[in-house]
């Protein structure tokens, strides 16, 4: 079992390999001279060449190459945000923090969601509440998630003020005590969490629903229902434990999907986290932090599709590794 | 070339290998499915192999139209190598061999028209028979033509599989269990095609099957396999007669030959 | 009985995403002979109104026509989102029926590369080459497809590896015929559905994508407008100004809503189970 792991994780390291060196390349046939990219325009040629000293322009590629390794690699080093002045790491994962608790708590939200309804939807096939919750999760899916938001806001914060609409706490959320603290937290997370949850929610739903309805209408369930193995236990205890467990490997797609999503949802809440900042970013061409965002966000991808994994693995030790799984 | 002589195929120490389970960079795991496997077929002749499911028989047939990458051996057609770079059977040679399979299920492409098919053959080789012609050999209603696989039934399906490997003029037929999913009259018809069709043409027939009794009605040569390797070769009366393994033996009476 | 009742549903939703459909498609082609604005002409008089009789869904901050400009936006949202999803289908479909055949190293390899690209958030990626190599309707079509053909080549790829085993497709090959010709013409033909299917989950994903982009004022670049870059404008006053961000917004959800009804239905209908 120890060597599965080991090995899983040594294949990871190609993987992560190529998306570096792919991100290198995107730079570098990115239109233009990287070092124009750091400048404004009264800037003299001494402060150019500095500029291109610094940050290894004036090498060959290979070395510049082999510096962006190193330095990537070892030291998780972007170079410095052009805008902030600041280590472009430390930006991220200051942020990486709030998109963290964001993320959380919208799989959570979804993950409760998607499966009380779908289950539900399953057991009453065919039934109203099964096309209501259908068509429902076909709306949640359809919705773009910016718009679901910008109405959200406007509803319940603008017209009705019951929720703030941005920003992750309030101005003086250090002066209140722990529990307020919390509360202040929650209400700041409800809206944003929503927006974010709800299509996750109905992927998770669609899921649930086609495996669990597979999995009643499948040859063992039928034979322990002719046995007379009452009801309640064929669904807690068969039909469930099936149609859960593969969205343990389920949320291993979901996971970019997810920071996908949080792009928009930080921007529009105005939150402090790795999407928003790469926005920002691509506003100001800031380029070291654009670069760290996208290689932690490919990384947070890869750490979470092997935490998954490892997880199926345990609870079922049945799978092989299939060729073309994302490694 | 009508009037070549010697073994029209000749196969010799024939290795296949499956890579199975785990494909990365770092490892393949690998299943040998045929081990060293020796034999000769002469012009005219059917050579059987028999054995039980799972031992390598089709992987023997697919190994000859290089459809599995072979580990070892070497094969010769009417003295040419059919191993060649990038394993891939030499284009001249291709509608000289030709496959019946198992599964008549899949054998036809559920999408076309079965005239497509014929089509589509005599598009890349002009001068072969028309396919009204030989599908009137198999014993079909030239109607077939314009039906689509799933409104055939088994036995016109297994019918219109032989035809299209006819429409090449074959000289060999690679049969892999051409009538294990029939009922008994249907087979009984089919092998009597094939026997005639084996004279008419001098086609030479590799047959595999788990079934001794449809062997014996077409094989010269039966070869007895087990898990990827050859036991022993001898006529079907010899067989029975006087076999050579307990093996053999047991899985004769396990047919209920002996 | 059980049967009967998906049956009818599954053809329900086909026939409703496919009339939503029609109709946006009716609205955006044809939709500009009910308007006599133009949909880029500023008129600053007129600026923020609410609907009227003149402006049926009002005008925006420099005084253009909301209606009129959902329509040239919904032509644009079309546009990039059914150009991008071709491009990414073909990519994919040609790279999934290619690894297959081929396999060995040639499919490790490239199956590595997608595993990679896949491991990318696709917006993440899309926004450094925007930030990188600024934004235009062209790179846009282009960044959109190459970021999203790897779903497509993976389906494609594990149908092809099943066919190739199948005895009509060892068949076409023994009697001689070229790679190309079975790829094409024998084992696609069988392939098509889920290509299908998953051409229509990604063009609601690239439309939602796009909209996103534009939103963020990163996508279509005013005066031009997609779907997404309304609500742009429509964001400081959401509901103030409903009539700039609900109907695009609506716009959006509908089609898409349109498109997912539709792959809904096809993938029931190519659904190996339900045909026994
Ligand atoms: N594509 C493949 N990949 C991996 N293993 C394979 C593959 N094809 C066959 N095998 C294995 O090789 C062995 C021999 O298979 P083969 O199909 O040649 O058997 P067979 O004798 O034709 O059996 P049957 O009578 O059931 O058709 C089997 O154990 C099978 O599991
Ligand atoms: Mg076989």
């Amino acid at each position: 079992m120890l060597s599965v792991f080991l090995r899983r994780i040594l294949s990871l390291l190609p993987t992560l390999l190529i998306g570096i060196t792919l991100s290198f390349i995107i730079i570098h046939l990115a239109p233009g001279d990287p070092a124009n990219r750091f400048l404004n325009p009264n800037q003299t040629p001494e402060m150019q060449s500095s500029i291109r000293e610094r940050f290894g322009l004036d090498r060959s590629l290979p070395v510049q190459y082999g510096r962006w390794l190193k330095n990537v690699i070892f030291h998780l080093d972007f170079g410095y945000s052009f805008y902030s002045g600041k280590s472009s790491r430390a930006v991220i994962a200051v942020a990486l923090k709030s998109t963290a608790i964001l993320s959380f708590w919208a799989l959570v939200f979804a993950l409760i969601a998607g499966i009380s309804l779908g289950i539900l939807a399953a057991l009453k096939q065919n039934r109203f509440i099964d096309y209501f919750c259908n068509n429902l999760m076909i709306f949640f899916l359809s919705i773009p998630g910016f718009w679901l938001g910008l109405m959200l806001i406007g509803i319940f914060s603008i017209q009705l003020s019951w929720l703030p609409g941005a920003h992750l706490q309030s101005l003086y959320h250090h002066q209140l005590g722990p529990g307020a603290r919390f509360w202040d937290l929650a209400g700041h997370l409800i809206l944003p969490v929503i927006t974010l949850g709800l299509p996750l929610a109905a992927t998770f739903f669609k899921y649930i629903r086609s495996n669990m309805i597979e999995t009643l209408n499948s040859d063992y369930i039928l034979a322990a229902k002719a046995r007379g193995v009452n009801r309640s236990k064929i669904l807690w205890k068969y039909a469930l434990k099936n149609s859960l467990l593969p969205i343990i490997s389920l949320l291993g797609i979901v996971i970019p999907a997810l920071l996908s999503g949080a792009v928009i949802v930080e921007v529009l809440f105005a939150l402090p986290g790795v999407g928003r900042t790469m926005v920002t970013a691509v506003y100001s061409r800031d380029y070291p932090v654009l670069m760290a965002a996208v290689t932690f966000g490919f990384i947070a991808v890869l750490l979470c599709n092997l935490l998954a994994d490892i997880c199926y693995r345990i609870v079922d030790p049945r799978i092989q590794h299939s060729p073309g799984e994302i490694s | 070339m009508a009037n070549f002589q010697g073994p029209i195929l000749d196969v010799h120490n024939l290795c296949v290998e499956y890579s199975t389970g785990s494909v990365n960079l770092f490892s393949r795991k690998r299943k040998s499915a045929v081990k060293n496997i020796s034999f000769q077929i002469q012009t005219g002749e059917c050579f059987a192999v028999f054995g039980e499911s799972g031992c390598g028989k089709s992987s023997i047939i697919n190994a000859i139209l290089a459809f599995v990458p072979v580990t070892k051996g070497l094969i010769q057609f009417e003295n040419q190598n059919l191993l060649h770079l990038f394993s891939s059977v030499p284009r001249w040679i291709r509608p000289q061999i030709q496959p019946v399979f198992q599964d008549f299920h899949q054998a036809l492409n559920p999408r076309r028209q079965i005239g497509s098919l014929f089509k589509e053959i005599r598009s890349i080789y002009p001068d072969r028979p028309d396919s009204a012609e030989l599908l009137n050999r198999v014993g079909l209603h030239c109607d077939v033509l314009h039906a689509y696989p799933h409104q055939l039934s088994g036995g016109q399906k297994q019918r219109v599989g032989l035809a299209r490997a006819l429409s090449t003029n074959p000289k060999m037929l690679l049969l892999d269990e051409p009538v294990t999913s029939q009922d008994l009259s249907i087979a009984a018809q089919i092998l009597g095609l094939l026997k005639t069709l084996q004279k008419e043409r001098k086609l030479t027939f590799l047959l595999v099957s788990h079934n001794f009794s449809i062997l014996r009605l077409l094989a010269d040569q039966v070869a007895i396999m087990k898990d990827g390797g050859f036991l022993e070769i001898n006529t079907p009366g010899q067989l029975i007669a006087n076999p050579q393994h307990d093996y053999t033996e047991s899985i004769l009476k396990q047919s209920g030959i002996r | 009985m059980n049967n009967l009742h998906t049956k009818s549903k599954m053809g329900g939703s086909l026939r409703a995403g496919c009339g939503i459909l029609l109709f946006i498609l009716l609205f955006i082609l044809i939709g500009r002979l009910l308007t006599p604005y133009d949909h880029l002409s500023q008129n600053l008089a007129e600026a923020l109104e609410s609907p009227s009789r003149s402006h049926w869904l009002g005008t925006d901050h420099y005084g253009r026509d909301i209606f009129t400009r959902l329509i040239y936006g919904g032509q644009l949202t079309w546009i990039i989102a059914i150009f991008a999803t071709l491009i990414a289908i073909v990519i994919g479909t040609l790279v999934g029926l290619f690894t297959a055949w081929w396999g060995g190293w040639f499919d490790l390899i490239v199956m590595r590369l997608v595993d990679v690209a896949l491991a990318f958030p696709r917006i993440f990626i899309v926004l450094l080459v925007i930030g990188l190599g600024g934004s235009s309707i062209e790179l846009l079509i282009w960044l959109l497809a190459l970021f999203s053909w790897m779903e497509t080549a993976r389906i494609v790829r594990a149908e092809v590896s099943t066919h190739k085993n199948f005895a009509y497709v060892k068949a076409a090959r023994a009697s001689g015929l070229g790679t190309n010709r079975i790829l094409f013409r024998h084992i696609f033909p069988n392939i098509a559905g889920p290509v299908i299917v998953s051409a229509i989950l990604l063009i609601t994903n690239i439309i939602l994508v796009e909209s996103s982009l534009s939103f963020l004022g990163l996508g279509v670049q005013p005066p031009f407008a997609s779907w997404g870059t309304i609500l742009n404008e429509g964001k400081i006053d959401p509901l103030g100004n409903w009539w700039i961000s609900v109907p695009a917004g609506v716009c959006i959800l509908v089609t898409v809503a349109g498109f997912n009804l539709i792959g809904d239905g096809l993938r029931d209908l190519f659904d190996p189970y339900r045909l026994n």
